[in-house]
């Protein structure tokens, strides 16, 4: 029997932990955020963080650790549900008027309002080899949102998460071709002048 | 161990922390001078409790489009600010996404700290990220601020929800990519909406235009 199996502390964490559901994008976003956020070592001090992009182990450990900390934010998140849900259950079969379940129905809502919406973008080009999405929502990365071409071969298209709100972004064809959306409306961005389309993202 | 499963998960948060940090500026085209203050801005304002993300975003789009060093500076330095600013308008507790929204929406020529103010104190207890979106829409497509400020209140005011808010922001947005013009793109979509909106208050209704947001079945003759 393992260490695992003996503690009933951890057999009970253990056992909620694998009735997580799967991953949510969205939440690590937010994990990895809050970590750089919350970040207190000197950048001078590490001359190495300059370069954004690391290595395979590093990697791997980066994808270990947002998995860890993404349990953990899934995990509390289930927790809080299941109070939440407990209590406006418990008042329902009271039948006692009260305002907690519509406070927590306020809360609740605002969350879900401001979480990552899924958002698609369709961009015509037939002659592309490749094409992927950059913009504000993925911090101008011209790799990390590819697009996948339809059967026809007119079509890319992704869908990706984004948080509510007025985006900037553009279309990196083959690489180096910098291609506005034709369906979309166009705007300058203030600070630095670059053209860019524009889209409003909200919960459908 | 459950001590020794408690120190591995916190060193696979540290080390998911780090990296993240590693990963959140695109400074390796920068030199090291332009990097230390760009990341000490980015620093300063997540302290300060200010959303990093839109900062940490325009440092990569400068980047992107190979902008001067100096010039991601003084963006930063300019996101920055109207985080702030936006922060202050859409007080007492905006979300980072409201500040973040707000921060946008003044970005746009013409919108005012003004207007951000009277759409959080019409919609105090909600997020605002679209009615900003939409606010900031407006007025890049020509829309004079008091107008689409009054639109967008007014809609709120009627019941307007996110989803409604968003379409017509972006119905006038596909108009207007296909030649129409923003204002009567505008007037022919919100005579739509309001339709099946509720009714204004008579006082906003009467102060209310013809083609305004007030518009529809519930205005008075």
């Amino acid at each position: 029997m393992s260490d695992a199996e003996r503690d009933p502390v951890l057999r009970r964490a253990l056992d909620e932990l694998r009735k997580l559901p799967p991953a949510d994008v969205g939440a690590m976003r937010r994990v990895v955020n809050a970590a750089a956020a919350a970040r207190v070592t000197p950048f001078d001090s590490d001359p190495g963080i300059l370069t954004p992009r690391r290595g395979r182990s590093v990697r791997v450990w980066m994808v270990v650790g947002i998995a860890a900390a993404s349990a953990f934010v899934g995990f509390a998140l289930r927790g809080a549900w299941t109070s939440r849900s407990h209590a406006a259950s418990t008042t329902a079969a009271s039948g006692a008027p009260s305002t907690a379940p519509s406070i927590v129905r306020t809360a609740a809502s605002t969350e879900l309002d401001a979480a990552p919406v899924q958002q698609p973008f369709v961009f015509n080009n037939s002659r592309a080899h490749k094409v992927f999405v950059v913009g504000d929502f993925n911090r101008w990365d011209p790799t990390a949102t590819p697009m996948t071409r339809s059967s026809d071969g007119e079509l890319w298209s992704t869908v990706i998460p984004v948080v509510p709100g007025r985006h900037m972004y553009a279309f990196m064809v083959d690489d180096s071709l910098f291609t506005l959306d034709p369906n979309a409306p166009k705007t300058r961005d203030p600070d630095l002048g670059a053209e860019g389309s524009i889209i409003i993202v909200g919960r459908p | 161990m459950t001590r020794r499963l408690l120190w591995l998960l916190g060193l696979l948060v540290a080390s998911s922390k780090v990296t993240a940090a590693q990963d959140s500026l695109p400074l390796a085209t920068l030199d090291r001078d332009v990097a230390m203050r760009l990341t000490r801005i980015v620093d300063s304002a997540g302290s300060r409790g200010l959303p990093t993300e839109p900062i940490v975003a325009k440092i990569s789009q400068g980047v992107f489009f190979h902008a001067a060093p100096d010039r991601i500076v003084v963006a930063a330095q300019s996101v920055v600010a109207r985080l702030e600013e936006a922060r202050v308008a859409l007080a007492p507790k905006p979300t980072q996404s409201d500040i973040a929204a707000g921060e946008n929406a003044l970005g746009v020529d013409g919108v005012t700290k003004t207007a951000l103010q009277a759409i959080r104190s019409t919609s105090p207890n909600r997020p605002v990220a679209v009615p900003l979106g939409l606010l900031a829409q407006l007025v890049a497509s020509k829309v004079p601020l008091a107008r689409a400020t009054k639109i967008v209140t007014d809609l709120i005011k009627r019941g307007a929800s996110d989803p409604q808010l968003l379409a017509l922001g972006n119905n006038v947005s596909a108009d207007v990519v296909h030649g129409a013009q923003a204002m009567a793109s505008l007037d022919v979509r919100l005579r739509g909406l309001t339709a099946v909106l509720a009714p204004l208050g008579s006082a906003a209704a009467a102060v209310d235009g013809p083609q305004s947001a007030a518009s529809g079945p519930g205005k008075k003759p």
